[in-house]
């Protein structure tokens, strides 16, 4: 498995905001640990056995926070590849992992009711065409928003809420009616 | 004796004649005296009268003069007394009418300023109370809708909803093609 399945395996199915908090959190730990050949210095250990090396990197990689990062490890850790964890090997790829993320866009998106998973993952792919890069959402549930949403991304703000179109539709009625 | 029975007769007849006739002349001289004493009478009587008449009448002319004179220059008076007073009348007539025109014109300005006030008023209050139902029912509108949209709105509208606002981001977003 080359680093760019890793990543794309790692960071298929990312959609939400929470996630890539974690992941950067997972990340950093485990870049911290790498860097400083923890992984490397039990690896390195003859009278280890195979299993208990496995079971040491297999306590690491339970430890990680972020549920995607700790699934694609775990993939590697089946096929007994050992020497993917060691620090000139995994250290490269969470560096490219973390580039990654960094990228993603977060967005945050104030809706009226609560979307179904699947549904959010739409969104999500719909956001992806339209700004062209990866994006995960920070979603929030606002009853008073009636229906529509509220998009952040950057510093622009998009307000295509029902309710900001009921007080758009007032204040035009009272600028053409009642104040004319 | 018949002659002159008949001649006695006859003489007898003839002085009764004369007799008769001579004091029907003698009635008659008398007659003629008392009417010429009488007409003589009248005459001096009426000279008399005539000339108390005259007299009166001289005298009535001369107060009847007098008096027209007198009536003459009261009427001079009342005619110049009259004149003053219709031109008296007169101005003080048109003083008056002028006067009223002036409190009449006053009236109308008054009352049209009256007008004016209460029309402009009753826009202003009009105009005010329109604009509060007009703001009351937007306001009764939107509170409507705002109860009805999420009743109404189905999960499949929401999510085409939030679909099409996320279609519109590329479009607001100067940095991207």
């Amino acid at each position: 498995m080359t680093t760019t399945d890793f990543i794309t395996n790692v960071l298929d199915g990312f959609y939400r905001a929470e996630q890539v908090d974690l992941l950067h959190v997972a990340l950093t730990n485990l870049l911290e640990m790498v860097s400083a050949g923890e992984i490397d210095i039990y690896l390195e250990q003859h009278e280890k056995t195979a299993a208990q090396k496995k079971a040491f990197i297999q306590k690491i990689v339970s430890d990680v926070e972020s549920p995607e990062l700790k699934k694609a490890l775990e993939e590697r850790l089946k096929e007994n590849d050992l020497e993917f964890f060691r620090e000139r090997n995994l250290g490269g790829v969470l560096a490219a992992v973390q580039r990654v993320a960094e990228t993603i866009q977060i967005v945050k998106l104030r809706v009226a009711v609560s979307f179904k998973e699947k549904d959010l993952q739409d969104m999500v792919k719909q956001l992806e065409e339209q700004l062209g890069t990866e994006v995960a959402l920070e979603l929030s549930v606002e009853r008073s928003l009636l229906g529509g949403a509220i998009v952040q991304f950057g510093t622009a703000i998009r307000d295509y809420s029902i309710k900001s179109r009921l007080e758009t539709v007032r204040e035009t009625w009272k600028a053409a009616v009642v104040e004319a | 004796m018949r002659d002159i029975v008949i001649f006695a007769l006859g003489a007898s007849t003839v002085g009764t004649v004369f007799l008769v006739s001579l004091i029907e002349l003698l009635f008659t001289v008398r007659r003629r005296k008392s009417h010429m004493a009488l007409e003589a009478k009248i005459k001096e009587l009426k000279n008399t009268y005539n000339e108390s008449v005259n007299k009166l009448v001289i005298e009535d002319e001369g107060k009847l003069q007098e008096t027209e004179k007198k009536v003459e220059a009261l009427s001079g008076e009342a005619t110049s007394a009259r004149e003053e007073v219709t031109i008296q009348y007169e101005e003080k007539l048109k003083k008056l009418q002028e006067e009223t025109e002036k409190e009449l014109e006053h009236a109308k300005a008054h009352a049209k300023k009256l007008e004016h006030e209460a029309k402009q008023k009753a826009e202003e209050y009009l105009a005010s109370r329109q604009s509060e139902v007009e703001h009351d029912l937007m306001d009764l509108v939107i509170s409507v809708t705002k109860k009805i949209i999420p009743e109404s709105l189905t999960y499949e509208v929401h999510k085409e909803l939030v679909l099409e606002a996320l279609r519109d981001v590329k479009s607001e977003d100067p940095h991207h093609e």
